[in-house]
């Protein structure tokens, strides 16, 4: 059977050379689109290391003018108790229905665009400077993001002169970068590499954390912020509210809580789901919605190739056919060779397009031209992938090519023997 | 002789109507994502009201301050700072203007009415006197705040129609005093609303630099020009600007990204020195011929192989015409403008679809909020037009060309006999 198809395709190897030029273009393509996908897909469904579900992030903003305002009479600026407002916003906050706790946070909550690095030497081993990412947070944000911490007591740990801290591992559970890293329960302490030299006893650690969906695992320390720090305009305050009461809640808050949160000169100027903010500042719109638009393209375009180089051909073919037909062939059997026609085309072309697109992925070629590539290394991601990547292609590309032939194939099988003979 | 050809086309495409359109679709198909990316592009590049001076201004909206000595370094927008000491004293170009980045404060402003409680939401714009030289903003009532109000901070805005209209409901808004984040502003000038489709320009209220804290002054800069030959003037002031913050502020250095045009400055290239631009503006650049290669090729190859079977099924015709004494040139020009007339036909439809695309995906495609106008103006404009015909040849000529050839090359005794081994 496959032999007789060979056959064919060799005997009109003139049109069919467009089909096979046309399918490893798009199964090119195809495959890196598909590549892409799967890497998205799978950074997404990757635990963040924080429980956002039902949190939100609120905004205070500062008056602007109040500061110039007040030094008109005394020639002095008054003075504001920042810690006695921050005092008096957790209060206010905690008391509104359905919110669950508050904290406060610097450089900490998640999927926030700006972060802290600092140098740290780990242990006694002071010829590696280790880069980490710094998060400052208050108790509360263990409870708000549902951390868990190997660390026996929270409460208490910003203790002055402790210096107490949790730390984070990378992917792999280790502790360090990537050229430098240790086990995670070996670390006891760690070292400022700037010039102050402060030394931090590790307390516990939490599961491994990544600032938005498709960022890699980075190794954290969480410090504690204390109460010295609290300035309700430059602190992210994050809440959890309770599951039931998460609807339409941004709207409620911010306006029953506009005057509640008016704060010496600070006032409320947004509050936002994390999870709905997250799905608009951390998504590569622009990335999968180009992608959408390729794959739709080429699945089209492979349609109306198919759909009309075929029924020219089951045209062109009519005697062939009702030769087939009169000799005995089956309607099914005629629809068959043409299907197995189509694929046999399509398994050509894949075999060429796998080999040209595992050699393209290994050079910089991608890169050169910007298009969005899977980061491997980063999501954990081998050589099974290859596998993935050319059954889906190959899958996707044979299932339109076998809707569309599905047209002229009927034509073909309807065409009666008798008629097509006479042609002759 | 065109007008046989012509009804010769249009009796084949009736002849054989499920193949002509399938021809037709994949045409429209091709030139609608490539007429989509064009129309994208010419939104935000062509110069209209109320950015009407786009095609002679260059942008600046980053900077790297880099500190020599210890190898550390602070990047980001424009400080209030850098445009005012190194900028703002340019001598070359027309206006130097500031403004705060559209993707800042979006919409965070809160906005009263004094003794009122309903507090709205605005997109509040932070700028200069300039501003509203290279701008072309219509005022329905008042003026732009003046030179003498900016340099002494006072509290002076302009308001869009529709925020006028929302804070005092019908009232005559203009020299009326209301709060912008609780600070009293009055309201010296109100104009007509503008679509987000302008970065620059859009906004709900403008106030000036002067009135606002340090902190909230970041801006990107607009440098306008006399005319574009002077941007290579402008770029290299800039860069005399550069070397003087490095004599006053040793170790540091100052890097100004660019001062790009328009149309680098829409695509949105990141960089920290001047080589990382070059070379990320070489990427986009390949990237957008690859990109428009492959919505190009494949159609082609598609068509192609369809032109190919049709001609396939005309060899006996294309034989008799030669025996009769057409020329080659003949018999392939003949192909290529029959082929073209189903181009152009797939051409006007793919414009359409194109329009249609870009109105239904404007959040994505222009980055705008999903009930936003957008301006007719920029829609349908000469180099529109002239692209979608020049991809109807380009698209003609690729997926025609071969096939139209190979017929002309055919022998007579070959094609009589339909034999094209």
């Amino acid at each position: 059977m496959i032999r007789h198809i060979f056959k064919i395709i060799w005997n009109e190897r003139k049109t069919n050379a467009w089909i096979v030029l046309e399918y490893i273009l798009v199964f090119c393509v195809l495959w890196f689109c598909v590549d892409y996908l799967y890497y998205m897909g799978k950074c997404y469904w990757e635990p963040v290391g924080f429980d956002t579900k039902n949190t939100y992030v609120l905004e205070m903003q500062k008056k602007p003018d109040t500061s110039f305002n007040n030094t008109e009479g005394n020639g002095e600026t008054e003075v504001v108790d920042k810690q006695a407002l921050a005092q008096t916003f957790l209060n206010r906050v905690k008391n509104y229905p359905g919110v669950e706790n508050v904290c406060f946070s610097k450089w900490a909550a998640p999927f926030e665009r700006s972060s802290y690095m600092s140098g740290y030497y780990i242990d006694e081993d002071t010829t590696h400077n280790v880069t980490f990412r710094l998060r400052w947070v208050s108790e509360n944000f263990f409870d708000v993001f549902r951390i868990n911490t190997t660390a026996k007591e929270i409460s208490g740990w910003d203790a002055p002169g402790t210096n107490q801290i949790l730390i984070t591992p990378n992917r792999e559970g280790l502790f360090g970068n990537e050229e430098y890293s240790v086990p995670l329960e070996d670390v006891k302490k760690l070292t400022s590499s700037t010039s102050d030299r402060k030394e931090h006893t590790v307390i516990g650690s939490a599961e491994k954390m990544k600032d938005g969906y498709f960022n890699s695992y980075f190794c954290n320390i969480l410090l504690p912020l204390v109460r010295e720090e609290y300035d309700l305009r430059e602190m992210q305050i994050c809440l959890r509210v309770s599951p039931g009461a998460d609807k339409d809640f941004e709207e409620r808050f911010t306006k029953e809580m506009r005057e509640q949160l008016m704060l010496g000169p600070y006032f409320m100027s947004s509050l936002k789901s994390i999870d709905k903010n997250a799905r608009i500042t951390n998504w590569p719109t622009d990335d999968l919605n180009g992608i959408y638009a390729i794959t739709a393209f080429l699945i089209l375009n492979i349609f109306l190739g198919i759909i009309g180089t075929f029924w020219y051909r089951t045209q062109a073919r009519r005697s062939e056919v009702g030769l087939r037909l009169a000799l005995g062939s089956t309607r099914w059997g005629v629809k068959k060779l043409i299907f197995g026609e189509t694929l046999l085309l399509l398994f050509i072309a894949s075999i060429v397009g796998v080999n040209i697109c595992i050699n393209i992925g290994h050079t910089e070629l991608l890169e050169l031209l910007d298009i969005p590539i899977a980061n491997r290394m980063d999501a954990g991601i081998g050589n099974e992938q290859e596998f993935i990547n050319y059954a889906l292609a190959f899958g996707l590309l044979a299932v339109i090519s076998l809707i569309a032939v599905w047209y002229p194939a009927r034509q073909a099988a309807k065409i009666p023997p008798a008629e097509a003979l006479r042609d002759e | 002789m065109y007008k046989v050809y012509f009804k010769q086309a249009l009796l084949m495409l009736k002849q054989n109507k499920f193949i002509s359109m399938i021809a037709i679709m994949g045409t429209a198909l091709a030139i609608m994502m490539i007429m989509t990316i064009i129309v994208t592009d010419e939104i935000k590049e062509i110069s209209t009201t109320p950015e009407i001076n786009r095609n002679r201004t260059l942008y600046v909206d980053y900077q790297v301050k880099r500190d020599t000595a210890r190898n550390s370094w602070q990047s980001g927008s424009i400080s209030y700072e850098t445009l005012k000491e190194y900028l703002y004293p340019l001598k070359t170009p027309l206006y130097v203007s500031g403004v705060n980045p559209s993707w800042s404060n979006i919409p965070n402003t809160l906005i009263t009415r004094e003794g009122s409680s309903e507090i709205i939401n605005a997109h509040m714009r932070i700028t200069d006197v300039a501003y509203w030289k290279i701008m072309s903003f219509s005022f329905t009532q008042g003026r732009p705040f003046s030179d003498g109000e900016f340099q002494s901070g006072i509290s002076a805005a302009v308001v869009s129609e529709t925020l006028a209209q929302q804070i005092f409901k019908g009232e005559n808004a203009l020299g009326e005093t209301f709060l912008v984040n609780f600070k009293p502003y009055r309201i010296v000038g109100i104009v007509e609303d503008v679509s987000p489709v302008f970065k620059q320009a859009y906004g709900d209220l403008w106030i000036p630099h002067t009135t606002q804290p340090v902190e909230n002054r970041f801006t990107e800069v607009m440098l306008m020009a006399e005319s574009p030959e002077d941007f290579p003037a402008i770029i290299e002031e800039v860069r005399r600007m550069e070397k003087k913050f490095e004599t006053e502020h040793s170790p540091w250095i100052l890097y100004l990204k660019g001062p790009v045009n328009n149309k680098i400055f829409q695509k949105g290239i990141y960089g920290n020195n001047a080589e990382e631009i070059t070379s990320a503006i070489a990427v986009q650049k390949r990237k957008m011929i690859f990109i428009l290669l492959i919505l190009l090729l494949i159609p082609a190859i598609n068509l192609s192989g369809l032109s190919l079977s049709r001609i396939k099924k005309r060899t006996e015709e294309i034989g008799i015409r030669k025996a009769f004494g057409a020329k080659k040139y003949t018999i392939l020009i003949q192909v290529l403008f029959e082929n073209l007339i189903t181009s152009v036909i797939g051409g006007v439809i793919g414009l359409a679809l194109s329009y249609v695309v870009v109105f239904r995906m404007r959040d994505w495609l222009l980055d705008v909020p999903a009930d936003s106008t957008i301006p007719v103006s920029t829609l349908i404009s000469f180099p529109v037009l002239l692209a979608v015909f020049a991809v109807c040849l380009i698209i003609n000529l690729l997926s025609a060309g071969i096939p139209a050839y190979r017929a002309s090359r055919m022998k007579i005794i070959n094609s009589l006999n339909q034999n094209d081994k």
